[in-house]
């Protein structure tokens, strides 16, 4: 019943949002199939692609250093991308590894493989890594260091900064899902409180609350990059 | 006896062969021989792609052949040893580490039961050795490249290996380092009787370092042509090495084999015996005889031309 109830006052917050001209009409065929294009990917990361595509489809989706890619070209190159995905020799393919820089490739590659339902694997240098270098290795092979002690003073300090950068973007994701999460689920944390306070119509509590989600999320995030300095090392 | 302790270092037939495109073996270089007596300085010298870095890699235990073996003090190699220490192409260095890091790090992976106090002295040792003195706190990256390069040499020098191998190693230096570094080299090398395993593009860098210059036709297919013995006096020093008599006999050999006889050399010697590599002393008469032939005519004018150069 919570769940009912909460269901209708998020109708009631869109619809006076809507007349508030916050959210503007959209074509209603557009809307069939952007509904259509959600069903029809699932429920996932990559839905607001699809939808987006049949929304807006000639606005820019996508501007990077090869030029700007709309919706539409988008949405067109990452199903031509799924559709080689799935007629490789070895059939489609249960997990895919992405290995790119931060340009189009990755996110047409993110958006193919889950619509092919594959497992997407990020090996991903975007952010610098630093893959251990194999002159590192080997100058470890050279004195004959062992596999434990390997692994403490070359391959960990080398991937240090790496793994703390994941860690960074990670935390900001967490907590931006954990705040979510609490909204839908309700009964403890921050985003019960915004909910509950919204529907108090406690609108200080709410600004106040949304305040401190951002500077949690902040503080997470600079305690992070402490680390992230700390055993960063210049070359 | 001295036939054994001749061949300190010894390859012996050693292959190595790549997958190639189509499914086949293609050999980088087959049926490879090789051999340095103790305190020797070799230096190989060859184009790009003739092995040149895999023989090391093989002799470093980083890479091994497909066939053949490497006897090294009467023992064949297995893997890499603390025996033999490498300096690479680009140093290297552990960038998270300081100097003095760097070369305690080696020290301890050779002393593993050194406590710290002794670790740190004979670390400072060494950098005292390859001219650091006042920089062991200093991180990589705060290091010129020839810093850098005397880095590496310093830690391949503390773990006292029985051979150094080094793999290019001034090659990314500008020419006065380079000059300089080759002076540290030759010095320890000779002070300490280290036994040195070069690779190199420099031919004057080979004829100034190298007691043995060992010449290496073009890959795939590579195989070892000649060695050269370093005519030159072991006190030669770098000012004054292109004024010795034989220096150019040398140094025009080198070049003409790397100019012309690396390429062909399998069509124009068809007996050569990998086991038995012919060696060259460069002497004074061959220059006297080359001078009276046709084709060698204008060879003291260029000589006379590369002085002026100079």
């Amino acid at each position: 019943m919570a769940v009912l109830s909460r269901l209708t006052a998020v109708g009631e917050t869109l619809s006076t949002l809507a007349k508030a001209g916050l959210l503007t009409p959209m074509r209603p065929d557009r809307a069939v199939r952007m509904v259509a294009a959600a069903r029809e990917e699932g429920l996932s990361i990559t839905t607001g692609f699809a939808t987006a595509a049949q929304r807006c489809p000639d606005k820019p989706g996508l501007v990077d250093e090869l030029g700007t890619l709309t919706w539409r070209e988008l949405d067109d190159r990452s199903h031509a991308l799924a559709a080689a995905l799935q007629q490789l020799p070895g059939g489609t393919p249960e997990v895919v590894g992405v290995m790119c820089r931060n340009h189009r490739g990755f996110i047409e590659a993110l958006v193919a493989a889950t619509r092919i339902g594959a497992d997407v694997l990020l090996l991903n240098t975007a952010f610098g890594v630093a893959a251990v270098r194999k002159e590192w290795i080997n100058v470890a092979r050279t004195l004959e260091v062992g596999a434990v002690r390997r692994a403490f003073t070359v391959i960990l300090p080398a991937a240090a900064p790496t793994i703390l950068t994941g860690m960074r973007i990670s935390i900001g994701i967490a907590w931006l899902v954990i705040v979510a999460a609490e909204m839908l689920v309700g009964g403890t944390g921050i985003g019960y409180f915004v909910w509950n306070e919204w529907n108090n119509l406690s609108i200080t509590n709410v600004i106040i609350a949304i305040l401190l989600i951002g500077i949690v999320g902040m503080l997470l995030d600079q305690i992070l990059a402490r680390f992230t300095r700390m055993v960063t090392f210049p070359e | 006896m001295s036939g054994v302790m001749d061949k300190f270092i010894s390859i012996e037939g050693i292959a190595r062969r790549y997958p190639g495109s189509s499914g086949d073996q293609i050999a980088v270089f087959e049926n490879l021989w090789l051999s340095m007596s103790r305190g020797e300085f070799g230096c190989v010298i060859g184009h790009s792609g003739c092995g040149k870095t895999t023989v090391l890699n093989i002799l470093a235990g980083l890479d091994e052949p497909n066939e053949g073996a490497v006897i090294v003090d009467g023992q064949a190699i297995e893997g890499t040893s603390l025996d033999r220490a490498v300096i690479f192409q680009s140093h290297a260095l552990l960038p998270w580490r300081t100097v003095l890091g760097n070369v305690a790090y080696a020290v301890t992976s050779k002393w593993r039961s050194w406590d710290r106090a002794k670790v740190k002295a004979h670390a400072q040792k060494f950098i005292d050795l390859v001219g650091l003195t006042g920089s062991e706190h200093k991180r990589p990256s705060e290091l010129s490249g020839g810093m850098k390069q005397r880095v590496g040499i310093a830690r391949a020098l503390s773990i006292t290996p029985k051979i150094m191998l080094m793999d290019e190693p001034f090659s990314a230096l500008d020419a006065l380092t380079r000059g300089t570094l080759q002076d540290e080299v030759r010095r320890i090398c000779l002070e300490t009787g280290q036994t040195a395993f070069m690779i190199t593009h420099d031919v004057d860098e080979a004829i100034y370092l190298a007691d043995k210059i060992f010449l290496m036709t073009n890959g795939p297919g590579a195989v070892l042509a000649e060695v050269v013995e370093n005519p030159l006096p072991k006190d030669r020093g770098r000012t004054d090495l292109h004024r010795h008599p034989l220096y150019y006999a040398l140094r025009n050999h080198i070049v003409d084999f790397l100019v012309s006889r690396s390429k062909n050399f399998a069509t124009e010697v068809p007996g050569h015996d990998p086991r038995n590599v012919p060696v060259v002393r460069v002497g004074k008469p061959e220059l006297v005889i080359a001078s009276t032939s046709g084709v060698a005519h204008d060879e003291p004018t260029q000589t006379k031309a590369r002085e002026t150069t100079r």
